[in-house]
């Protein structure tokens, strides 16, 4: 159960990430949009998954990704430190998918979709993505159960209050720094801890009977 | 912010499972663990639980990366065409703006000129450009010239030559006047206002 120092874990990618993002950053505003492609290819995937975490479903969390690379390349005069561009961009990334949820759900409770369809592999919809399909039938009981469990850790990961999801889903499951997710929450290091901690101890109270 | 949680042992519980105990904190929670089986069994909860929110990230997002990469780029190509046709038209606007400023004001100040001058009818003398002969009648005239016709020929305009309009306003008081002393009527359309010596 060890875990990588807070030191020695980089999510972020290498460890001069920060002077090629600078680089590619400056690059960019000089009018070299090849540079951007590179942020784009360094980040798409951290991009597309946190969406995905956050909204539930790929189509979704790709429109989101899309839109806040195009926010981003809009407003990269505005990034402050060049070599931070990882972080902005995943607060973008998560600012539109928390919006998209709010509508949605608003939506949903307007009598729209039912909110359990928000999340692919969620109670109503078993398309999770990397997963055998229960239509299939082709499961064991074991990874059934594993499915189950997979699907109640979901839904309570997505109950948890908004901080505290976007700390537990930023650490814990997408293994950023703390640091990164301090700047995405725009928090100190220390409240970092404690969402990931109260959100720990929710979900085990919620799980207890995985546990 | 260390003291938001609620005792040292959830502290060191979340150092462990995030990672970040120093070798002395990591002593302290085994001590605290082997005196405290109430301790120790939250500690494996939560340390199953760690391992199954984490396996949550084995589930990853299907998508044609390639074909992700290539829409984001083409949207971001289209913005970078649009602020480049917007900064040549600013660039167009910022250079030709002073030069047509100034091609206004020059012409502002040469066209006045050049140009014929606009005829203020407004202002005009009622009798302005009229050729009228004035029959008049002055009996007590010293001379003995009691009486003859005057041709008079007003100025085109009134407001050009002030002169010309104080003169005939001059003249037609003093015709008034003569009409007004006359013995006999005097047509008032052959009355005007030549310029002769009172």
């Amino acid at each position: 159960m060890s875990r990588p120092t807070e030191e020695n874990r980089d999510a972020t990618g290498r460890p001069d990430t920060n002077e090629l993002d600078a680089a590619a950053v400056r690059r960019t505003l000089a009018g070299e949009l090849a540079a951007f492609d590179e942020l784009v290819n360094r980040y798409q995937k951290r991009a597309v998954s946190v969406a995905y975490r956050l909204v539930g479903n790929t189509h979704d969390a790709m429109e989101i990704a899309q839109d806040a690379f195009l926010r981003a390349f809009r407003s990269l005069r505005t990034l402050k430190e060049p070599g931070r561009f990882g972080p902005w961009l995943v607060r973008i990334v998560s600012n539109l998918s928390l919006n998209h949820r709010r509508s949605r759900r608003l939506w949903a409770h307007a009598g729209g979709l039912p909110e359990d369809d928000m999340l692919e592999g969620g109670a109503s919809v078993r398309t999770a993505e990397g997963e055998t399909s229960a239509a299939a039938g082709e499961w064991s009981l074991d990874e059934a159960a594993s499915s189950e469990m997979a699907t109640k850790v979901r839904q309570a990961i997505d109950e948890l209050p908004e901080k505290q999801r976007l700390a537990l889903i930023l650490f814990a499951i997408e293994g950023w720094p703390q640091r990164d997710v301090a700047e995405v929450l725009e928090c100190s290091l220390e409240t970092v801890k404690w969402n990931v901690f109260q959100a720990r101890k929710t979900l085990k109270t919620k799980l207890a009977e995985y546990l | 912010m260390t003291d938001r949680f609620d005792s040292e042992l959830e502290r060191l519980l979340a150092g462990r499972l995030d990672g970040d105990l120093t070798p002395a904190e990591s002593e302290r929670l085994r001590e605290l663990l082997a005196t405290d089986e109430a301790a120790s069994h939250e500690a494996e909860s939560l340390a199953r639980l760690d391992r199954l929110v984490r396996a949550e990230a084995r589930r990853q997002p299907r998508v044609d990366w390639s074909a992700f990469r290539a829409d984001v780029m083409t949207g971001v190509k289209r913005e970078a065409d649009r602020r480049l046709v917007v900064a040549r038209v600013y660039r167009l606007v910022s250079w030709t703006a002073p030069l047509a400023a100034a091609a206004a004001i020059a012409v502002a100040f040469l066209l006045p000129e050049s140009a014929p001058r606009p005829v203020p009818t407004p202002n005009a003398h009622p009798a302005a450009g009229r050729v009228i002969e004035v029959a008049y009648h002055r009996p007590a005239a010293p001379s003995g010239d009691v009486g003859r016709t005057v041709r008079v020929e007003f100025s085109r305009s009134a407001e050009m030559d002030r002169a010309a309009l104080a003169r005939d306003n001059a003249v037609h008081n003093a015709a008034t006047l003569a009409v007004a002393s006359s013995s006999r009527p005097i047509e008032a359309s052959q009355l005007l206002l030549g310029a002769w010596p009172l």
